[in-house]
């Protein structure tokens, strides 16, 4: 174990800056570590960090990590990828703590996209001086790897896998970065699967550009280890007629903070944000969002459903911010909790920041258990209580993958949610 | 009387530049020397002929003020106050309490007649327009009025003793009511609780206080008038009210101030404790200058109101108007204990000019089956920034415990802000909470309509503003409720273009 | 009377409705009702707003927020009471409901087969294939003008009122059941949907099949002659009669029976 000069174990921050130790200071990666060498980790008083803890981080020691074995990766594959027929025709980029694994990798050769791998950290969209998590991915990432889709080019939709493996001593950290510039008219749909086991920590950042009139679809599967603590942070920036949809299903992780940031930079863009989060046992996850409306004209939707059960703990921060200049904004946020349990906590705060006058916005917020009413109606057609109990919870969340446009992400997702995969018997 | 004649008495109003209770009252005063320590305290204790718990109370909060800072977290900024800068003690000269009305300094008379509250023992109806008429049916108002840090009258004092109603000013009680002061005082918001609330602690001057007995219903609306009149005061009322078992009592409280070019602080608190089966309904116009149209001047408005709903199926329901002060801070709040208790908060906020509101309310349930209902409805004009904050939390015991909030937003011009900032928590599966917002402005073909009916673009926006709030204005007393829909007139003047 | 072969037979009833909220957090509706109802027959409940019809077709099928404080049900020889509210679907008793629920997110189709399966599981009957099913559904759709496009929606998610009415009934005809509780199914039918649910509960009449209508109307009742009509008021049942009394109080309302029964 690492000691200080008192001879104290190191641990938290201090643990992870010694391993970057005596990196050139004018480097993005420099200014990142002198930010988080003056800083505090966030507290529960840091009005965004409210509702959810960190104190975890400063009790583990943060190691490099060993290197990855390949025949891991391999298992891992064979069973979640190559074993669906869909899934493995996907071009992929297959990345394992924090690396890049090119051997299977078939993204890399994929002429839908182009991809530039770059030894430094840099990127335009997120804010390294201001977020904790941002700055750390800054000062501990070692690689960006940059996707470009070109004009008006449909690339159809590729693979993206991070997987995670604990060891046994210390906590391991995956700080990588990705960049996807999405050019005008372009298209691009992403299904991103987080898995892994052990115990381990990834803070990735991702950033997003959607030139003017392209779109992108981004359906993220959060389905890490149950040992593991996950911290994403995504950046995305809409031009005119752009075209944003996220689903995300969280339901891995012992630990979870998803920060969503979109920012409305384009007139009639439109971003949509769809996720479940699936708790139970003594899971937390945390969904914060920001979607700021910067020009006229855009629309935003955003519906974000909780499933808790056991002793979980589920967090939605969601904030929609209209600049003065964004008039004729649309936006709407929903966020709804689903309590299966006594011990199951919600904490949720919708926000509104708006400063134009002509614009239509509304968020709503429930929690609650099943509805007794609907409980009633299903029993009282037949169906046992446990079976109506399912049936409801079914509902309640395939709405949220019902949108989706691509078949391989829904079937994934759906299936991943435990949405009973309905067949039209119609 | 009829609806329309009430409309055409509000357009009347219609004046620019409309603070008319802007005037100062000229009268000698005694003042305690600015600054705050603990000699100032034993003189505010002093002057008050306090007993020596309540001086050693105020020290105790002293002290906890001091290791205490400011909140910076509200969205609204204010350069910092020097709190060693105030006057913390202004009174208006007199030889010795008054012992009825007629001992009272008429200059003060007056200036209570002007703002349209006078302290006469007859139907008091707040400067309304046919009022008369509205006398004869509806029963008088009982009166405290609070002049900077004191109590300069207290109206319908022995109608209400023959019912065994206390209702005094909180100074008097102190002297008089120990044991009931001694329970409950700070039991609801605790001396530490808050920045400010440790400094009213410390310093508060006067307020009212009331206890209704068991099983009464007190025969009149009680009601207090703050006014602050003194240059470089702060006023730090102090307001407490018990309704014991099966009791009910409305009470009302307005306020005003000069128009000055500094800032102002008033720092009150309000303790509302109901008993089983009781029901305090709160209401508040609040109108303290909010400074001038440059945002120059203003009354700081950082209050701490709190009701415990103690007993099983004690009610309280706060509904509060606020269209004055340059910055304002509450969150009228209910700590629901007893099983079936039950929380209102109704209220319409109104900034315009350079205003900041930030204003909700807290509602914690802890009892089983406690419910509450949250109505907000914020209306933000000029350059003035308005944000509902507010806080639904249930406990692991709260079972079946239900909320419902709304809150509605009406901007109306490009250079204003309106926000709202909800925190939901539960730890329970048998609640069921709802909550929406919306936020809107008026729509072109409302304004419109009404202008093609012949209203004046001002004159419509007034009553399409008086619709959005009418579910909140109904909650007041008839009384308060007229006198509101004429400030949400006044508030709005010169907000369009 | 000869002894008949009873379906339902209620005694002494009482039932209060659970509100936790209220301060009053029982409050009695059914204050002694008793009827019997034997196998074949079709009995209409009338009585003014407020009597306790609804409360009764919700007590006689398990609603949770309503409590039995006194008296029994028996259900072909079964303590109905004793039942939870599937296994009293499963033994044959049907609800049709006067404001059927949403069920956002839950496909129609899939829910009719889950429920009739359901059913049928309980019965010892053989569960239906999807194949079957959807033949099934289909014929009785057709009969009852009910759009396939309804079966592929949300459980009555966005239908109209006579929409939600005839899945009603699509769910009465699908789930056999031997004795139906009709609750307002009439009201706010045009005169097409009015006649197809007619139609709908006749096509079920059968020695073995009984059922309980609760309506305000007469026109319901010219399309189905039912045996016998009792009113409810505050309560209780005051006044049992034949076909013709329904005509009697559309022309002459409560105000008489119920002035009788107070005095």
């Amino acid at each position: 174990m690492h000691k200080n000069s008192e001879g104290n174990s190191v641990t938290g921050l201090a643990s992870l800056l010694s391993q970057v130790k005596g990196k050139d200071n004018h480097s993005e990666q420099g200014k990142a570590i002198a930010f988080l060498s003056g800083s505090e980790l966030p507290t529960r008083r840091t009005e965004i960090w409210k509702y959810t803890d960190l104190r975890w981080f400063n009790q583990h020691e943060f190691v490099q990590s060993n290197p990855v074995k390949t025949q891991q990766v391999q298992e891992w594959l064979e069973k979640n990828v190559f074993s669906s027929p869909a899934l493995s025709e996907l071009p992929r980029l297959i990345m394992a703590n924090g690396q890049i694994m090119k051997e299977y990798s078939t993204l890399l050769e994929y002429s839908g996209c182009q991809i530039a791998i770059k030894e430094d950290v840099h990127g335009s969209l997120g804010q390294p001086q201001r977020d904790f998590m941002t700055a750390l991915n800054y000062a501990m990432g070692q690689q960006t790897l940059q996707l470009t889709v070109s004009k008006a080019q449909h690339a159809g939709t590729v693979l993206f896998v991070h997987l995670g493996y604990g060891q046994d001593a210390g906590l391991a950290s995956f700080h990588y970065r990705l960049n996807i510039e999405i050019q005008e008219q372009a298209q691009l749909s992403v299904i991103e699967i987080n898995a892994g086991s052990g115990e381990y920590f990834t803070n990735p950042v991702c950033e997003v550009t959607v030139g003017s009139g392209a779109d992108f679809e981004y359906n993220k599967l959060l389905n890490s280890s149950l040992e593991s603590y996950n911290c994403a942070n995504l950046y995305v920036s809409l031009a005119d007629h752009a075209k944003y949809r996220q689903f995300l299903i969280s339901k891995g992780s012992k630990f979870s903070r998803q920060e969503v940031y979109i920012d409305m930079n384009g007139e009639w863009s439109n971003a949509s944000f769809q996720a479940v989060q699936k708790l139970g046992d003594r899971q937390h996850a945390d969904i914060t969002t920001v979607f700021s409306h910067l020009v006229p004209h855009c629309q935003s939707d955003q519906n974000v459903k909780n499933i808790l059960s056991d002793q979980s703990h589920g967090v939605f921060q969601g904030k929609v911010f209209v600049h003065q200049k964004a008039q004729k904004t649309n936006a709407q946020q929903q966020n709804q909790a689903l309590l299966l349990s006594d011990q199951a906590e919600i904490n949720t705060k919708p926000e509104l920041e708006i400063y134009a006058d002509d614009v239509k916005c509304s968020h709503g917020a429930t929690v609650g258990a099943l509805d007794e009413d609907q409980l009633f109606f299903l029993m009282a057609r037949g169906i046992p209580y446990d079976q109506a109990r399912d049936i409801l919870i079914n509902a309640f969340v395939a709405q949220a993958v019902e949108d989706i446009d691509d078949p391989i992400a829904k079937q994934l997702l759906k299936e991943q949610l435990g949405v009973e995969v309905v067949e039209d018997i119609t | 009387m009829t609806k329309p004649t009430q409309d055409e008495a509000l357009l009347k109003q219609l004046e620019p530049n409309a603070y008319k209770w802007g005037f100062e009252t000229q009268i000698e005063m005694d003042m305690a020397p600015k600054g705050l320590n603990e000699d100032i305290i034993r003189l505010i204790s002093a002057r008050k002929e306090e007993p020596e718990w309540m001086l050693e109370w105020r020290l105790k909060a002293y002290q906890l003020w001091l290791t205490m800072t400011p909140p910076q977290w509200a969205k609204v900024g204010h350069p910092e106050i020097d709190f060693q800068d105030l006057h913390y003690y202004a009174a208006p000269k007199k030889k010795k309490g008054p012992k009825s009305l007629d001992e009272v300094d008429p200059e003060l008379l007056r200036t209570y007649e002007k703002l349209g509250i006078p302290l006469k023992e007859r139907a008091i109806l707040a400067g309304v327009e046919g009022a008369e008429e509205m006398a004869d049916n509806h029963p008088p108002v009982a009166i405290d009025a609070v002049f900077d840090s004191v109590s300069v009258a207290t109206t319908f004092k022995e109608t209400l003793s023959k019912a065994g109603v206390i209702f005094c000013p909180i100074s008097e009680a102190i002297r008089d009511y120990p044991e009931l002061v001694k329970k409950y005082l700070g039991s609801v918001v605790p001396q530490g609780d808050n920045f400010y609330s440790a400094l009213n602690s410390a310093v508060f001057t006067d307020g009212s206080f009331v206890y209704i007995p068991k099983g009464v219903r007190c025969p009149m609306e009680l009601s207090t008038y703050f006014r602050i009149n003194a240059k470089n005061t702060g006023q730090f009322e102090r307001t407490l009210i018990i309704a014991d078992d099966k009791s009910t009592v409305s009470y009302l409280e307005g306020c005003t101030a000069p128009q000055r070019d500094e800032n102002q602080l008033h720092a009150a608190v309000v303790e509302l404790v109901a008993m089983e089966d009781a029901f305090i309904k709160y209401s508040t116009v609040q109108n303290w200058y909010p400074g001038d149209k440059d945002g120059k001047g203003g009354i700081y408005n950082f209050v701490t109101k709190r009701a415990a709903c103690r007993g099983a199926r004690a009610r309280v329901s706060w509904t509060q108007v606020e269209t004055g002060s340059a910055i304002t801070w509450k969150y009228p709040s209910c700590i629901l204990q007893g099983e079936g208790s039950i929380g209102e908060f109704y209220s319409v906020a109104v900034t315009n000019g350079h205003q900041k509101a930030d204003t909700g309310t807290k509602m914690i349930h802890i009892g089983r089956n406690t419910r509450s209902t949250i109505l907000a409805k914020t209306i933000s004009a000029g350059k003035s920034d308005s944000t509902y904050r507010g806080l639904v939390r249930m406990l692991p015991r709260a079972k079946d415990a239900r909320n419902f909030t709304e809150c509605d937003s009406l901007l109306i011009g490009d250079q204003c802000g309106a926000h709202t900032v909800p925190y939901i928590e539960s730890q329970n599966s048998s609640v069921k909470i709802e909550h929406e917002a919306t936020t809107s402005k008026i729509s072109e073909e409302q304004l419109f309509y009404c202008q093609q009916r012949g209203l004046s673009k001002e004159e419509a926006i007034g009553l399409i503003v008086n619709g959005f709030c009418k579910d909140v204005l109904k909650e007041l007393p008839m009384e308060f409720a007229v006198e509101a829909q004429q400030l949400l007139q006044i508030s709005l003047e010169g907000s369009v273009g | 009377m000869e002894k008949m072969n009873m379906i339902l037979e209620i005694k002494n009833l009482h039932a209060s409705v659970i509100d936790e909220s209220a301060e009053d957090s029982r409050k009695e509706i059914l204050k002694g009702v008793n009827l019997s109802i034997p196998a074949g027959e079709t009995h209409v409940i009338m009585g003014p707003n407020g009597s306790g019809k609804s409360t009764l077709s919700y007590v006689l099928s398990g609603h949770p927020s309503y409590e039995v404080t006194e008296g029994s049900v028996t259900f072909k020889g079964q303590d109905l009471l004793a039942m939870s509210p599937d296994e009293r679907a499963a033994a044959g008793l049907f609800l049709a409901f006067q404001a059927p629920v949403e069920l956002p997110g839950v496909n129609n189709a899939n829910f009719l087969r889950t429920a009739v399966n359901s059913v049928r599981k309980v019965r010892g009957q053989e569960e239906l294939d999807p194949v079957k099913f959807l033949k099934l559904v289909r014929e009785l759709a057709k009969k009852l003008s009910f759009s396939t496009d309804m079966l592929k929606r949300n459980v009555n998610v966005g239908f109209s009122g006579g929409e939600k009415k005839r899945n009603e009934v699509l769910q009465m005809t699908l789930l056999e059941p031997s004795f139906a509780i009709l609750d307002e199914t009439d009201s706010g039918l045009d005169i097409d949907a009015l006649r197809i649910v007619a139609e709908g509960v006749k096509s079920l009449r059968s020695p073995e099949f009984s059922s309980l209508i609760i309506t305000h109307h007469q026109r319901l009742l010219d399309h189905i002659q039912p045996d016998f009509i009792h009113v409810l008021a505050k309560g209780r049942i005051i006044h049992t009669g034949g076909p013709e009394l329904s005509r009697q109080l559309e022309a002459e309302g409560y105000g008489r029976l119920v002035g009788e029964a107070d005095a």
